[in-house]
């Protein structure tokens, strides 16, 4: 009696889930990425929100909840808002150059000329290149004592610059790293764009009497204006996360002024190993990279009819 | 009119190829510090090309520092998270391309959000649930994190590509006998080849290149990926630059070889995330 019983719930549930999920082979296909999905990036970001109440450091038997305290610190913690600043002032430095390198570059490329494949790999090659790589390398050429930037400065009659001790130079010189990473990369994205762009269009607007400027202006801009769009979200992302970078060249100084709020927030967690209070900047960090990515999603997916 | 046409590409041409040279100036300026021998390094005025050229940084940067070991370290983690991110976004890609279920679309958004939301912030939790499984100072941690940062990507790069394959390839597939499962082995998966490898490459270069998880999550020399090594290997107040140079450069012949065979196919998936 109890067996059959037993027997019918066991039945009974698999059947009706059967008919409630009449899709669970599709889903076993799906269901080991998502699986890792959610354990590497969805699960984490919550556990992230509940580590943000505690007091955690890694080494502490105790790690006591204390409601918003972490937070009311940041608030008042000027290392944040410094975070903050320089990062939007980081964006504001290499957004419009990393476009317009980008774009002039890409305008080159899209002539018919011969090479035009290699030429367009050996742009990019910096790309390839790991963070750590060019840090060390533009390190090396703004070397304040030996570098080949300071000789060519004196050369030219100009004093040597205090790359790295200046507050100023040293964010420049962290700016000009990041732009000479991406802006081959803006170019591909750029020139795929432009390559997109029917060539009728053109010609029409040509027959119709519009001059190459007037056509630039008005045809070739509009229509690229969407990639630009995803490229200034891309580049804001790598801003707000860069933390490499940072680490390799100047490592936030001198002082605070290279501190910006990734390498803040990487700073707390991994350096100081207040788990606790860098988890609520990374709750900060985690909703500037959310209103992005949303942004950023929408684009690519809405973005069919130009 | 065929001079000035002559003319104008000539412009285009020399215009290119100067704008190449100075951008990589850092490149070359890497590889002609690494050619130097030590007293020439901090020479003023410097050498612009070493004389006389020396391959003694590299000998030395091969046979003295443990580089040999961090070059395997990190040929081990880069391959086998292109080999895991790979294998599993493949039939994933095929799924999403091939299978119409309730929820599709949320389920890739999720995988998509994934994708863009940047390891930073997860760091914390993935650092102590590494700590906890004691996976800390593992290759298995890095591949894993890794393969998590290229799934959500090659996943999107393969859907597209499966998508351009016609549909009546399944069908003929099954009036033949076959299963879901074989279709996708015998008849699909041979055809994604070019675009499994554009999605290698890249992943590939992204786990190669990779510091942050690594220094972060390795704590022993004897597991510290190549990026971790040249961090390291800057002395407190000495920066020998000589070996710095070539030992970076070790570092970028892997990733860039790839890069140059593979280009078209990797242009392709870059540009996949911007244009559509």
């Amino acid at each position: 009696m109890d067996e059959t019983i037993s027997r019918e719930r066991r039945k009974i549930p698999i059947k009706y889930w059967v008919s409630i999920f009449p899709h669970w082979r599709e889903y076993l296909w799906i269901a080991p990425a998502l699986l890792i999905v959610f354990l590497l990036s969805i699960i984490p970001s919550l556990y992230t929100i509940s580590i943000s109440f505690h007091n955690w450091s890694l080494l502490a038997a105790k790690k006591p909840f204390v409601g918003l305290d972490n937070y009311i610190y940041m608030i008042r913690d000027s290392g944040l808002w410094n975070g903050l600043r320089l990062s939007m002032l980081y964006l504001v430095m290499i957004v419009p150059v990393i476009l317009f390198l980008g774009f002039i570059m890409a305008l080159f490329l899209n002539q018919k000329i011969r090479f035009r494949g290699t030429y367009r790999a050996l742009f990019l090659l910096p790309w390839v290149l790991s963070m750590v790589v060019v840090g060390l390398n533009l390190r090396w050429i703004f070397d304040e004592q030996t570098g080949l930037i300071n000789y060519l400065l004196n050369f030219l009659g100009i004093k040597s610059m205090p790359w790295f001790s200046s507050s100023y130079l040293a964010f420049i010189v962290l700016g000009i790293a990041q732009i000479w990473r991406l802006a081959p990369f803006a170019m591909v994205i750029i020139l795929a764009g432009l390559q997109s762009i029917p060539e009728e269009i053109i010609d029409a607007a040509k027959v119709d009497g519009a001059g190459n400027w007037q056509s630039f202006w008005s045809i070739t801009l509009p229509l690229v204006k969407p990639v630009l769009l995803v490229l200034i979200i891309i580049l804001s992302l790598s801003t707000f996360n860069m933390v490499d970078l940072i680490f390799v060249m100047t490592a936030g100084g001198p002082g605070t002024s290279t501190k910006l709020v990734s390498y803040f927030m990487y700073e707390q967690g991994f350096i100081f190993l207040k788990f606790g209070y860098a988890a609520a900047i990374a709750m900060v960090l985690f909703i500037v990279n959310i209103i992005l990515t949303v942004f950023y999603i929408r684009l690519i997916t809405t973005s069919n009819q130009p | 009119m065929k001079t000035k046409k002559a003319i104008s590409k000539f412009l285009i041409h020399s215009i290119i190829l100067l704008w190449i040279m100075i951008a990589l100036v850092p490149v070359f300026w890497a590889l002609s510090t690494a050619l130097k021998t030590q007293e020439h390094v901090m020479d003023y005025p410097p050498q612009l090309i070493p004389r006389p050229v020396t391959f003694e940084n590299f000998r030395s940067v091969i046979v003295d520092i443990p580089i040999v070991r961090y070059l395997k370290n990190s040929l081990i983690v880069a391959l086998g998270s292109v080999a895991v991110s790979l294998s599993i976004s493949a039939f994933t890609a095929y799924g999403f391309a091939r299978f119409n279920f309730p929820g599709k679309e949320v389920l890739f958004f999720l995988m998509m959000l994934s994708m863009m939301l940047p390891g930073l912030t997860n760091l914390i939790v993935l650092y102590i649930a590494a700590s906890k499984l004691k996976l800390l100072d593992t290759y298995t941690i890095l591949v894993i994190i890794y393969a998590g940062y290229n799934i959500p990507f090659s996943t999107w790069l393969l859907r597209g590509f499966v998508e351009s394959l016609p549909t009546e390839l399944d069908d003929a597939g099954m009036i033949d006998g076959c299963t879901r499962w074989g279709v996708f082995i015998h008849v699909i998966l041979p055809l994604m080849v070019p675009g499994l490898s554009a999605a290698g490459v890249i992943a590939f270069i992204v786990s190669w290149n990779e510091f942050i998880v690594a220094t972060t999550f390795t704590n022993t020399d004897a597991m510290r990926t190549l990026q971790v090594g040249l961090r390291f290997f800057q002395g407190a107040y000495y920066i020998d630059w000589g070996r710095l140079m070539a030992a970076s450069i070790i570092a970028t012949i892997p990733a860039l070889l790839f890069f140059f065979i593979l280009q078209r196919g990797l242009i392709a998936g870059l540009t996949k995330g911007a244009v559509k």
